[in-house]
């Protein structure tokens, strides 16, 4: 192997890994919060990507053609619209059911989950859509040389777009009034409301912020792959869901390196056997560590919780 | 003159049992007044009532002329009543000081702007906060250990802890879940005197307590309950001597001076 496939190889895993981090963030949040697998997230990111490029059609009809001031602006309306699916989402389908038997939210997700990926596929489009080129190419057609390899805009964006998120969630969590609140209410919801925390309010927040979070995923991953289907999220869900579990779910440093792991897997498993393969070997993967650390790489403070 | 908490014929039942059945009680501010009663009596059920964690069944709780009956428990403290738990509650992952920042949050400002900017009245408040919470931990004592964990604490310091917590909310009454149980005498002396010391900070307190010494040196009214009804209500020489009283007594738990 050359140091260039090398560096190639640590790129594309490491922008793929930032993307499902950013996915497998609500996972993680939602479980270090409620203890329930939200199967539905998958679709939150799906929306994110449709909500997106039906934004960039109705802006540039209404004043043309700004790359950077329509993509921005669409960013800001996936997120918006993920987060109203998400919230959505908690106060229909999951609070009622916070009481209930582990199996009925998670049943109710399953449920949402396919609901929105049949709601979009009948309402929306049945064929896959195309991201609108003329947008994502100025990002996916230019390179900065990073020794003797080549990184496009779109993969520094991505990178530098998830790093400060990361940087802005830890900060938000350790040492902010609501990350607090969030933290309680994680830790005891009886005993947080008991110190005046209002604990749906905390809830439902979990669910808009890892929501946004999933859409600014959905957008990035929408230019890197070209391609939106109604089933994207359902697959790239599937992904998150994995990384948050190999990093030991509830964790949230966990779920960014698990999705780290798996991108580079992908990435290595791309060039080495075609990436046909990588659902093949990022899913061995997950079952290799399962199978040494059953809580996951970061997972040990989960158990005493659940 | 409105009483601070007044209940009006609280009544819970869970299936059959009649937990707690038509209790009538008064507390001015600033007073002590002490639950006490036989295992199974509902003192516990009576408080959870009081903090919003049960709906009653019947009967009205007024705290402050104000019905906050069947309120959930963070508008009950929002409102001035804050609580202790018999099984200490902490959040255990979180330090010292955080257990007392937490307590602080319906007191706090909501709005994200000033956090993102970092304003200089942003981390004034941010710093008075902070300075606010550690009073509350010197108050009970815990300043020194304001950055551990929570978990780790001595299990005497963690009551105190959960004072600290409880204060932070700003109560104007503070329910007590048997604050001195498994302590030993010198540390029930010392949590007799801090109740005192939270008396006269202006809050009125009402008291879970199994330590008979307890209750009668520091209460200025005992209410008795028994299978859920109140059987006495009234100064603690008073309650001491109530035929009905020793008669529930005995036929389950003999007070007893330790």
């Amino acid at each position: 192997m050359t140091a260039q496939t090398l560096i190639e190889i640590l790129i594309n895993g490491i922008s793929r890994g930032a993307m499902y981090a950013l996915v497998a963030l609500g996972y993680t949040m939602v479980y270090g919060v409620l203890g329930m697998i939200n199967f539905a997230h998958g679709e939150i990111f799906m929306i994110g990507m449709f909500a997106c490029v039906y934004a960039l059609g109705v802006f540039s009809l209404m004043w043309g053609d700004h790359a950077m001031v329509n993509l921005t602006l669409a960013m800001v309306v996936a997120m918006v619209f993920s987060a109203a699916y998400g919230y959505a989402n908690e106060r229909i389908a999951y609070r009622r059911l916070r009481k209930a038997h582990v199996l009925a939210p998670l049943t109710s997700a399953i449920g949402i989950s396919t609901f929105l990926q049949y709601f979009i596929f009948l309402t929306v489009s049945k064929d896959s859509v195309n991201f609108p080129r003329y947008y994502s190419d100025w990002l996916t057609n230019n390179h900065l040389r990073l020794g003797p390899a080549d990184v496009t805009y779109l993969q520094v964006t991505i990178l530098g777009l998830t790093l400060v998120i990361m940087g802005g969630l830890y900060y938000l969590i350790n040492h902010t009034r609501m990350g607090i609140a969030l933290r309680a209410t994680a830790q005891d919801q009886l005993m947080a409301s008991l110190v005046g925390i209002p604990v749906n309010r905390t809830i439902a927040f979990t669910f808009i912020l890892g929501s946004a979070l999933a859409a600014i995923a959905g957008v990035m991953f929408s230019m890197y792959s070209n391609v939106l289907v109604f089933d994207a999220g359902y697959r790239v869900g599937l992904k998150a869901f994995t990384a948050a579990i190999l990093g030991g779910i509830g964790n949230i440093p966990g779920a960014v390196l698990g999705a780290m792991i798996l991108g580079l897997t992908e990435a290595l498993t791309t060039l080495q056997f075609g990436s046909e393969w990588n659902d093949v070997t990022t899913f061995g993967v997950l079952m290799l560590v399962l199978l040494l650390r059953p809580r996951g790489l970061l997972g040990e403070r989960v158990a005493d919780k659940v | 003159m409105t009483p601070l908490l007044e209940t009006r014929g609280l009544s819970k039942t869970f299936g059959g049992l009649k937990a707690v059945q038509k209790v009538d009680l008064h507390i001015g501010a600033n007073r002590i007044v002490s639950v006490i009663g036989p295992n199974g009596a509902g003192k516990t059920t009576f408080f959870n009532c009081l903090s919003g964690i049960y709906r009653p069944d019947g009967g009205a709780i007024l705290l402050d002329g104000q019905d906050i009956t069947g309120r959930a428990p963070h508008q009950v403290c929002k409102l001035g009543l804050a609580r202790t738990f018999q099984n200490i509650r902490l959040f255990p992952e979180m330090s010292v000081l955080e257990n007392v920042l937490v307590a602080q949050f319906q007191h706090r400002s909501i709005s994200p702007l000033p956090l993102l900017l970092r304003s200089k009245r942003f981390r004034a408040q941010e710093k008075q906060s902070r300075d606010e919470a550690l009073g509350f931990l010197e108050f009970v004592g815990l300043a020194h250990l304001a950055e551990e964990m929570s978990g780790s604490l001595a299990y005497g310091l963690q009551r105190r802890l959960e004072i600290a917590r409880a204060l932070a909310t700003q109560p104007r009454l503070l329910l007590l879940d048997e604050p001195a149980a498994g302590m030993n005498p010198q540390e029930t002396t010392e949590m007799v005197q801090l109740i005192s010391r939270l008396r006269d900070r202006g809050l009125a307190i009402l008291l879970i307590e199994h330590h008979m010494k307890v209750v009668m040196t520091i209460s200025d009214e005992i209410l008795v309950l028994d299978h859920g009804v109140s059987i006495a209500h009234g100064a603690p020489e008073k309650v001491r001597n109530d035929p009905q009283v020793i008669k529930a007594y005995l036929g389950d738990e003999v007070p007893t001076g330790e």
